[in-house]
């Protein structure tokens, strides 16, 4: 089997695995993993425009809580069906992600980062404000029912989802203009490419994920109110795991996140009161000492390629199409990203 | 990528993922708690493997069946840290204690009672993983409810599915007991309901119209709904209101819109912070009415402590307060100052009463089945030291009201039920500074 | 909603405004000259009032006396902190002092809830108004309003009238520059970065006699200094200053004649304006912030 088989295949394995889970693991367990994917899911959504773009969105739970109030008014109020509900989150947060994105993303570094942190906080407030239609701090009564199953296997779903999404970004010529826009953006608009448009796109495709989690999570837990969907936990998580296994990568936020619930898990049953300390030093030590996280450790070490493979498949990809005969390609940045 | 990574990759996936599995596996059932009544079992999160976990269920469940010397477990999830921490550690403290004194007295279906407590820090999605842990892990053979309305919300679907008797002690938004759910039981009076005795008093005296300013949580938020019905009924006028958001601090120009509204009452439907901070800025713009209630808030030690005169003829809502003639109270106060080694409040008295009606509905039904603890509960009418308790189908509290209290030269008194008031009740309040 | 009550509400916007331009201040300084947003500014305020409550609970200290303690107390911290970790990220991608600073909130955050619980303490000083032409001018705003300007004048005077101040400024105009002429870029930065905590932990100590504080409160404060600096200009502090009084009028004056809520999000909303319509602030310098 050559290479790709061999990838498929495991990634198939895992997918077998986490699909058989829940008929041997326990009640507890399943929720445990349940939670894992939402995070991860969450992750690998943030990971999508901050992680490659370099563009730090502090504020993305705001897609999150879009789309748990759209189930909770859609399901509660109007009757609809959950899975219709959760889709429209996603689509509602796609939607609202267009313009905001071609507001804020005008915005570098920092401005970014905070603009997108008020965005967060001004959603939340809506939230409360809005009361005709989320009933402010009374919060809303989703469901009665405990739905687990079903969740498990739409975040399951959803994170096959957004990580195939991610492998693609990761090996295609428009991951690497993201890479670039990260590095260099005025270098990368010189060359020609149409940073605008390439950090949208990124930025949308980031917030229907958030969108349909945050759905999902609505149907999961039953009741949500502003504090609890737009909390800080979110977003702390998402910035964490991604960060612990590494932005701007495939499996980054599925590592980073794996073992940070897993840490998480032991931690916190012996030490409830130190976990948000404990979190903010390990965001510090991450960010002083293995920057580029876990998977750049490993990569280090041989487990996993370095990245000038994929770059020099796709180089070698384009260069073939030059040497066919002119399919003129208008950005320069084919021949220049290599 | 190459063979060698390929391998690696897939073993690092399915390591994390037994990790993941067997990081939550708990410690078999020999394993002894580390504190009488408080439990955090230790995680491995390497080592214990799920063949352990699936045959600490098994064993788990024959011992039970055998044995009677097996203690009986009750678990709660509380919000130990985060937003609620303050509070839940004065629950689990009355846990603790009524668990110490059942033990003492020869436990419960004479056998030993395990408290079993996690920290949900306040938020919902951890509430119901724990519960979830409490009921399929941990196997433990009662619940108690968690403390905020969010984390309630969340875990009282799992109450329905597991058929497990819920006392929810502290929840007092109305809407959760509207929902449908027949597992879960209300300790303390509705929100709505948190100011009758204020709006009692109003008609007294002849007054119509008060303002209402309340945080934009829960409770606030039910008792605003609460104060609009009554006040229909009593034939009276909301002619301000507003819910402010969580965290603010500068209600200056708030109390310039209810200054202007002139009411004969200021209602504030607060914590003690805001409570705090209210009165502080009433005082300093020169806003007062003839009535001013700021619910819990007012009604802590703490506000009179912080506030210091301004606190004088302020009226508070409260559940419960030490000087009530309960049966048992003296007893309790003086236990829990014992153990606790300071006062207790209405949740430490709440969340003791709430544990106590468990326990009470477990000797009389003589039995752990949840069917039949659950129509005990249903049928039983009592008093607790936190006072009358009786529920209807939908598990709300309809025996409990609130009491009002007012400050009095740095004292508190119960000014509400009249029946049981400790003093009569001030209106109308002098002018800052003349009291 | 009448236009009777407009000079008290006035009055109440100004005094806010006047302290939350301290805390703005410090945040803009530090920007100004290290190019790095601290997103724990919030929690060095929290921090000041704390330590202040505690003095005041345990030893009977007057705010007033805590607020220098605290002040001076900041100075050294924040050379610390500098020292030991903001140094590492200063030249490095912005992203990583933005990180590195986020998780560093968290820490203290942990921490605050570790030591003091989530219990919002407070410090009952001087009550009661000063009234005059109608207006109440409560005697413990007014007083944390004259520290606050106090604070910010001694600032502006340094930064101005000293030569160690004049050299912080150049290190602020082209480090590199700056180092070519001489002077220790890499003491200047701990200079301005200590000098920015202080202004934060002294901000707090004010607070913590006005309103509540709790573990917490920080993140609601960074947000409302956000928007000030970026109002105001990064790296300004006159900017500070008339943007932390213009947040402050926007507030109330939104609380008043719209609904608490509305008066909660001016600070979003200004930011989000400024954001988008000249991110350069009112009087900051052209910064390279658009794309």
């Amino acid at each position: 089997m050559n290479r790709r088989g061999v990838n498929v295949t495991a990634g198939v394995a895992v997918v077998g695995v986490m699909v058989a889970a829940p008929l041997v693991l326990s009640g507890y367990q399943i929720v445990f993993v349940l939670l894992t994917l939402l995070y991860i899911g969450m992750a690998y959504s943030w990971n999508l425009i901050s992680g490659y773009t370099g563009y730090l969105s502090f504020g993305h739970v705001a897609f999150f809580g879009i789309g748990a109030y759209t189930v909770g008014v859609l399901v509660a109020t109007h009757g609809w069906p959950w899975p219709v509900a959760v889709l429209t989150g996603g689509v509602l947060a796609a939607v609202v992600a267009v313009p905001l994105g071609w507001i804020m993303l005008r915005l570098r570094g920092p401005y970014f980062a905070i603009g997108m942190l008020a965005v967060a906080e001004g959603t939340r407030l809506l939230a409360s404000v809005w009361r005709g239609v989320t009933r402010g701090g009374l919060g809303i009564f989703v469901t009665t029912t405990y739905n687990v199953v079903p969740v498990y296997y739409s975040l399951l779903g959803l994170v096959v989802v957004v990580m195939t999404l991610t492998y693609w970004v990761d090996n295609s010529r428009f991951g690497l203009r993201l890479l670039s826009i990260r590095e260099d953006e005025d270098a990368a608009e010189v060359l020609g490419i149409d940073t605008t448009r390439r950090k949208l796109t990124a930025f949308v495709m980031s917030a229907a994920f958030p969108g349909m989690i945050g759905g999902l999570y609505a149907w999961y837990i039953g009741y949500i109110d502003p504090g609890s969907v737009f909390a800080l936990s979110f977003s702390l998580n998402m910035v964490l795991m991604t960060l612990l296994g590494g932005a701007g990568t495939f499996l980054g936020p599925l590592i980073g996140g794996a073992s940070f619930a897993v840490v998480l898990e032991s931690l916190w049953a012996r030490f409830p009161a130190y976990h948000l300390m404990v979190t903010g030093v390990a965001i510090m030590a991450i960010v002083l000492f293995i920057p580029n996280g876990i998977v750049a450790v490993l990569r280090r070490f041989g487990l996993i390629s370095r990245r000038r493979q994929f770059a020099s498949r796709v180089v070698r990809r384009s260069q073939r199409r030059t040497d066919e005969g002119p399919a003129p390609t208008t950005e320069k940045s084919d021949v220049a990203a290599g | 990528m190459n063979a060698t990574a390929i391998r690696g990759f897939v073993l690092l996936a399915l390591t994390a993922l037994l990790l993941a599995a067997c990081g939550t596996a708990s410690p078999p059932a020999g394993a002894p708690p580390d504190e009488a009544g408080e439990e955090t079992p230790e995680e491995t999160a390497e080592g214990s493997t799920e063949e352990t976990a699936e045959g600490t269920a098994e064993e788990t469940a024959e011992g039970t069946a055998a044995s009677d010397e097996s203690p009986i477990k009750i678990g709660a999830s509380l919000s130990l840290s985060g937003d609620y921490a303050r509070i839940a550690v004065d629950q689990r403290e009355a846990y603790e204690l009524y668990v110490a004194q059942v033990n003492e007295n020869g436990g419960l279906l004479g056998r030993q009672v395990e408290l079993v407590v996690y920290d949900d820090q306040s938020t919902p999605e951890t509430g119901t993983r724990l519960y979830e842990r409490l009921i399929t892990e941990d196997q433990v053979d009662l619940i108690m409810g968690p403390y905020s309305s969010a984390v309630s919300g969340a875990m009282m679907p799992i109450a329905e599915r597991y058929e497990m008797v819920n006392i929810a002690p502290m929840a007092s938004s109305d809407e959760l007991f509207q929902q449908g759910f027949t597992w879960s039981f209300q300790v303390i009076t509705p929100a709505s309901l948190y100011l009758e005795g204020a709006l009692e008093i109003m008609e007294e005296e002849g007054y119509t119209t008060f303002a209402y300013i309340g945080e934009d949580t829960a409770f606030p938020a039910a008792l605003m709904d609460g104060l609009g019905q009554e006040a229909e009924a009593r034939g009276l006028e909301m002619v301000f209101n507003q819910l402010y958001p969580k965290g603010t601090t500068d209600f200056t120009s708030m109390l310039a819109q209810v200054g202007a509204a002139q009411p004969d009452a200021i209602f504030g439907g607060t914590y003690v912070e805001d409570a705090v901070a209210i009165t502080r800025q009433m005082q300093e713009q020169g806003v007062i009415a003839d009535i001013v209630a700021l619910t819990v808030g007012a009604a802590e030690n703490e506000y009179a402590e912080s506030v210091g005169d301004a606190a004088q003829h302020i009226m508070g809502a409260s559940h419960w307060e030490p000087q009530l003639e309960t049966p048992g109270n003296p007893e309790f106060i003086a236990a829990y100052q014992e153990k606790a080694g300071r006062d207790p409040g209405y949740h430490a008295a709440g969340s003791y009463a709430g544990i106590s009606i468990l326990g009470m509905a477990v000797e009389a039904c003589q039995c752990l089945d949840q069917e039949d603890i659950r129509e005990e509960i249903i049928n039983l009418e009592t008093e607790t030291i936190f006072g009358p308790f009786d529920v209807d189908e939908t598990g709300a509290q309809v025996g409990k009201t609130g009491v009002m209290v007012q400050w009095f030269d740095g004292q508190k008194e119960i000014t509400w039920p009249f029946d049981i008031a400790t003093a009569e009740y001030l209106t109308p309040l002098a002018g800052w500074g003349e009291r | 909603m009448g236009v009777e009550q407009l000079p008290q509400i006035l009055v109440n916007g100004l005094l806010l405004g006047g302290l939350y331009a301290l805390i703005a201040a410090g945040l803009s300084l530090v920007f100004g000259v290290m190019r790095v947003i601290n997103f724990a500014h919030g929690e060095f305020v929290m921090l000041g009032g704390m330590v202040t409550y505690w003095l005041f609970v345990l030893y009977d200290v007057n705010p007033l006396v805590s607020f220098f303690v605290v002040l001076v107390g900041g100075l050294l911290l924040g050379a610390l902190v500098q020292a030991l970790l903001i140094r590492r990220v200063v030249d490095a991608p912005p992203m990583m002092s933005l990180l590195l600073t986020f998780g560093m909130s968290f820490f203290l955050i942990g921490l605050g809830l570790f030591l003091w619980e989530n219990i919002s303490r407070s410090v009952p000083a001087y009550g009661g108004s000063w009234r005059a032409l109608g207006v109440a001018f409560p005697r413990m705003r007014m007083i944390a309003f004259g520290m606050s300007a106090l604070v910010i004048g001694a600032v502006f005077a340094f930064l101005r009238r000293t030569r160690l101040g004049k050299a912080v400024r150049a290190t602020a105009q082209h480090a590199e520059v700056a180092m070519t002429c001489g002077i220790d870029v890499a003491r200047m930065r701990v200079i301005a970065f200590a000098m920015g905590i202080g202004m934060a932990t002294s901000a707090g100590a004010l607070l913590v006699t006005i309103s509540a504080i709790d573990p917490q409160v920080g993140g609601l404060y960074i947000l409302k200094a956000f928007a000030i600096v970026i109002l105001g200009g990064l790296g300004s502090l006159a900017g500070a200053l008339v943007g932390g009084l213009i947040l402050g009028l926007t507030e109330v004056l939104g609380t008043f004649y719209v609904s608490s809520a509305v008066g909660q999000a001016s600070a979003y909303l200004v930011l989000l304006i400024v954001l988008i319509l000249r991110p350069g602030g009112l009087m900051g310098t052209a910064e390279k912030v658009r794309a």
